[in-house]
């Protein structure tokens, strides 16, 4: 495995037009914002805000219509390495387990034998080897999300960008599993950018929280949570940690209730 | 006694399903083939009855005993498999001739927006013709013979294994491809885990069709051009009067069409493990 230093982002007026039938649609506009190096940055939003739209651009897969995107300390705008985790169906159903979290390493060119060792040494570590050789039709939702950090981390990415990793779970596998990736994220020191619609979610989690609203998307807000690590649950039921999460609500809240039609 | 007959009726064809499965190694729905078998023995008495009672012509309808003696004669003095085997040439041949293209340019086409839109007009024009409606074409340029015949048969199996595959292929979900592009995977690795494997299960459906029709194309030119086959065995008794072999021609078609169902539902189990189907 390579071993890479975490990269920093800086985005600059990033604008992103969709051209439908039915005209254009603003999915991001003037978006800018700074991420240093290793820090753990969240983005939340009202759903149809465009922050799924922003992680793709981040990641490569969509190209802005406008504005710049720089990495790392040189400025470079040549896209790192980075790995994207999906909030669900983001395994190939048709490989077994290992090879879906040797998949990155296969795409590296990796052969069969070593990328098999290497997510097999990965899964053992978190405790996934008995499933292994299964299909991730056979795993719950949880376990399968968890193999895909797996596979996302096994790549050693400058960047993880985590797309509403955790939303499919029900709410006691969540909490579990933001604890674990709190863990992980201690260990490993890299630069993720991770997206939510859930606020206490993102409050717990980030160093730094940005608030969007949608139609179009822009960055409302940008709140920085002043909460020591490494962190864990309890830290939930901390004031600072609701005082903030009510703000961000206060921010997006009249967005959610236009979206539903309901007046406040 | 109906209830009586209902039962006998049941237990010995469940028997044979029993032992076709056993050989086969595969597992029959039982509730529901169970009805339907004793439904199909019920109707064969009936007609057996009606045939004996000299209600209806027994030269038009002769009685399913009759129909399975001659079926029995037929397969022991070697006539029966000989038309099998030349049937059973032409439909290979003509699979593979055909279906083998219509896979691959049914996974270029769904894979390729721009082939597809450039090629699709022409599969649209072409895929309604009655493929049969060739043979005379194909026969003044190739001769009369197998080459023909197999032609035609090809041209029955390309379009649905095309068809199927590049739906295959569109149906996708897109998060496979941005999985694949996010990990840097070259095109022919994007060709290998996604494309492939994601549109097998369609590909699958694609070589059941293409199979059914090509066997259904395959006895149709028999009929106007062959001395062996299913389709010639069909046509001769028109000049032999017999009608019996009609029917025994007809059943060894349906126990074909049986034994490629399985066959390929067996392919399917083993090619796509982690595809579940939704039952019920």
């Amino acid at each position: 495995m390579s071993s890479l230093q975490p990269v920093g982002v800086s985005a600059q007026r990033i604008g992103k037009i969709f051209e439908t039938r039915s005209g254009d649609v603003r999915a991001l506009e003037e978006v800018s914002f700074n991420v240093d190096p290793g820090e753990f940055v969240c983005i939340v939003g009202p759903s149809g805000c465009g922050k799924s739209t922003l992680l793709k651009v981040l990641a490569g897969l969509i190209e802005p219509s406008a504005g710049r995107l720089n990495f790392g300390d040189n400025g470079t705008t040549s896209q790192p390495h980075t790995a994207l985790v999906f909030q669900e169906h983001g395994l190939f159903p048709w490989l077994t387990v290992v090879d879906n979290v040797a998949f990155g390493l296969e795409a590296e060119g990796i052969g069969k034998q070593a990328r098999r060792r290497n997510a097999l040494e990965l899964l053992e570590q978190v405790g996934l080897a008995e499933f292994a050789h299964n299909f991730p039709h056979e795993l719950s939702v949880g376990m399968r999300q968890r193999a895909a950090i797996a596979r996302a981390v096994l790549v050693n990415p400058e960047l993880l960008l985590m797309d509403e990793p955790f939303s499919a779970l029900d709410a006691q596998s969540k909490l579990v599993l933001q604890e674990e990736l709190l863990r992980l994220w201690t260990d490993l020191q890299q630069t993720v950018i991770y997206v939510t619609h859930d606020i206490e979610e993102a409050v717990l989690l980030g160093d730094r929280v940005l608030v969007m609203s949608g139609r179009p998307g822009r960055i409302r807000e940008e709140v920085r949570v002043p909460l020591d690590r490494p962190r864990n649950l309890q830290d939930r039921e901390q004031a600072e940690v609701r005082e903030i999460s009510w703000h961000i609500w206060k921010v997006i809240e009249g967005q959610v209730r236009q979206n539903l039609r309901i007046s406040s | 006694m109906a209830h009586l007959e209902g039962n006998r009726g049941a237990s010995s064809p469940k028997l044979a399903y029993l032992i076709l499965g056993k050989t086969l190694k595969i597992r029959f729905p039982r509730t529901t083939s169970t009805a339907s078998i004793a439904i199909a023995m019920a109707l064969l008495l009936m007609w057996e009855v009606v045939v004996r009672s000299q209600v209806i012509s027994v030269f038009y309808f002769p009685a399913p005993s009759f129909i399975a003696k001659t079926f029995w004669q037929m397969l022991s003095d070697g006539t029966l498999i000989e038309h099998v085997q030349a049937t059973l040439f032409r439909l290979f041949a003509g699979l593979l001739v055909g279906s083998l293209p219509g896979l691959l340019l049914g996974l270029a086409m769904g894979w390729s927006r721009k082939l597809r839109e450039v090629v699709d007009p022409f599969i649209a024009a072409v895929h309604p013709l009655p493929k049969i409606a060739l043979l005379p074409l194909i026969m003044v340029i190739f001769g009369v013979g197998n080459t023909s015949l197999v032609i035609v048969a090809a041209a029955a199996a390309f379009f649905p294994m095309l068809i199927n595959t590049m739906a295959g292929v569109r149906h996708i979900n897109p998060i496979y491809f941005e999985v694949a592009r996010n990990y840097r995977a070259t095109r022919g690795k994007v060709f290998r885990r996604v494309v492939v494997p994601g549109s097998l299960p369609s590909i699958l459906t694609g070589l059941r069709l293409a199979v059914n029709t090509t066997l259904l194309v395959t006895v149709a030119v028999e009929m106007v051009s062959a001395h062996r086959g299913l389709g010639a065995m069909i046509w001769m008794t028109w000049n032999t009067m017999r009608m019996e072999e009609i029917y025994v021609a007809l059943l060894t078609i349906t126990l074909l069409g049986i034994i490629f169902t399985l066959c390929l539902q067996r392919l399917g189990t083993r090619l796509t493990p982690w595809h579940v189907e939704r039952s019920g």
